[in-house]
């Protein structure tokens, strides 16, 4: 089976100044690949590129296949669709991607009720109040029935991301990208965000790309890791092995900074 | 006596639910003390206190025996140059449109401190391990590293006895962050070091003692190695099995 995304050598030019160099990168169906790195190092950008949501300023050459579709250069008009049915994104902080002035029922209903023309049916209210009720069961909304007629800012930071999640899942991608899902959120509930991204993807065969800066989170949800710096991919690899044996000297200082809390966490510091 | 006593403290905004409930520690000179806990666990508004900006409903807190009054402005001047803040995002807390050195040297100009301005900035420059050029340079010139170190500059210039750390590594990259936590344990030797985070792994690697907060209910305190190696309190128990930890090695 041919890969979800395909970047190859793709660079970005902000005017004179380079912020993605020679980057390749690809997906398989089912895989879970993190990307780390810190600020600016270009994995949000590289993510957005990988859905043909660059800037307009930004210069791209290279390319980047999409299911088998070229985004560098083509129309939003191709793209559209593409996005939703390829790739869902869910970003690091939920209350700015959900509209504030809608029950989330209702946002959830609105990428539904696309899903279900595309696939020839217009669906009845009843029909898309049913499969809300499904998908927020699915991410583990409590009490969904009265969760879905509340808005926003009467939600948990958890509970929005949630929902954020419900939405992506809504539209059934063969891809999530989710670029700092948990760094907004309590550890305690990232850890049950990070319990559930697992499941989800599992039980429903998707790919997952994981942005993150965060090593250990990564290192709960994906089987392989893309390192980068300054717009470079420095290394790549299964995620046991980079983690034990990072060959680049940047993934090594990485390592070692999240393995000193680690230590100071057991009182070895 | 410790240096900073905090005793008994009940807080709530306006006629809401309690914030803080019978809140007590204390806090011994030259010692190291992480307050850890999520959000909505109080933690901020206990800083608020700390810092003088808001009175508690019931309680008090002291500094050297002598309670915070925050109406006795002659009072105030002298609390704010002993306990001075670092906050969490380096890129909103410094003035953009003032030089390094007039950042720096603000709270000796602000709490009427006499002395060489030049010399005692030089000397904080040099203790959060910046050198002397950056002085004449703006902000926006700096990395969030280095920013963070210019708003530890400015904190400690007045040499403060307690130095309060409000998220101050949470906005910064990892490996930026441990070299920051390394300045704050570095600088805690000279001064007391409060630390606010909802990071056990940051509060584990800077400070000594350790308080878990609740909502707004101290469920746990001790010494740092002793609470993280045998949390006995269900939620200091779960905080700690949620931090996620780099996979085992191969070899």
């Amino acid at each position: 089976m041919s890969n979800l995304v395909d970047i190859g050598n793709l660079s970005v030019q902000a005017g004179n100044r380079t912020l993605l160099d020679n980057v390749s990168l690809s997906i398989a169906p089912g895989e879970r690949v993190g990307l780390i790195g810190e600020s600016g190092s270009g994995k949000s950008l590289t993510a957005l590129a990988a859905i043909g949501l660059l800037a307009p300023g930004l210069t791209a050459s290279g390319s980047v296949q999409l299911a088998g579709q070229q985004v560098i250069g083509a129309q939003d008009r191709t793209l559209m669709p593409l996005r939703g049915t390829v790739t869902a994104t869910v970003f690091q902080e939920p209350l700015t991607a959900l509209d504030p002035l809608l029950p989330v029922g209702r946002q959830i209903a609105e990428p539904l009720r696309r899903r279900l023309r595309r696939d020839g049916r217009g669906p009845s209210r009843a029909e898309l109040d049913a499969k809300v009720q499904t998908l927020l069961t699915q991410v583990a909304l409590p009490d969904p029935a009265t969760r879905s007629r509340r808005y926003p800012h009467e939600l948990s930071g958890g509970q929005r991301q949630r929902v954020a999640i419900a939405m992506a899942l809504a539209c059934r991608p063969q891809l999530l990208i989710a670029d700092e899902p948990t760094t907004a959120l309590d550890v305690t509930t990232q850890a049950e965000i990070l319990r559930l991204l697992a499941k989800l993807v599992a039980d429903n065969g998707m790919a997952l790309l994981f942005i993150s800066h965060d090593l250990p989170v990564v290192a709960r949800v994906v089987d392989r890791v893309v390192v980068m710096q300054h717009g470079v991919v420095v290394e790549t690899g299964p995620v046991a092995e980079v983690f034990s044996a990072p060959r680049h000297d940047y993934t090594r200082s990485l390592v070692a900074a999240a393995r000193s809390f680690d230590r100071a966490l057991e009182g070895v510091a | 006596m410790s240096l900073l006593d905090v005793n008994g403290v009940d807080f709530s905004y306006g006629r809401g639910k309690p914030v803080l409930q019978q809140v007590s520690f204390a806090v011994e000179a030259g010692a190291s003390l992480g307050i850890v806990g999520e959000s909505g666990s109080g933690k901020t508004t206990l800083l608020r206190l700390l810092l003088g900006l808001t009175r508690p409903d019931a309680g008090t807190i002291a500094l050297n025996g002598a309670a915070i009054d925050t109406r006795d402005s002659s009072f105030m001047r002298g609390y704010r140059r002993q306990v001075q803040a670092v906050f969490q995002d380096p890129y909103s807390s410094l003035d953009p449109r003032q030089s390094v050195f007039d950042i720096i040297a603000e709270p000796l100009r602000s709490l009427r401190i006499a002395g060489d301005h030049v010399a005692l900035v030089a000397g904080a420059l040099d203790a959060v391990g910046l050198d002397a050029t950056s002085l004449r340079r703006y902000p926006h010139q700096f990395s969030g590293g280095q920013r963070q170190r210019i708003a530890i500059a400015r904190a400690i210039v007045a040499r403060p006895q307690v130095l309060l750390a409000d998220e101050a590594v949470s906005a910064l990259d990892l490996t930026t962050r441990v070299r920051i936590v390394a300045l704050l344990q570095a600088l805690s030797k000279d001064m007391t070091l409060v630390f606010v985070s909802h990071d056990l792994g940051v509060v584990a690697a800077a400070c000594r003692d350790i308080v878990v907060l609740e909502r707004g209910r101290i469920v746990e305190s001790g010494r740092t190695r002793d609470v993280l190696a045998r949390p006995k309190h269900p939620y200091t128990q779960a905080l700690l099995a949620s931090v996620p930890r780099m996979p085992e090695g191969l070899s």
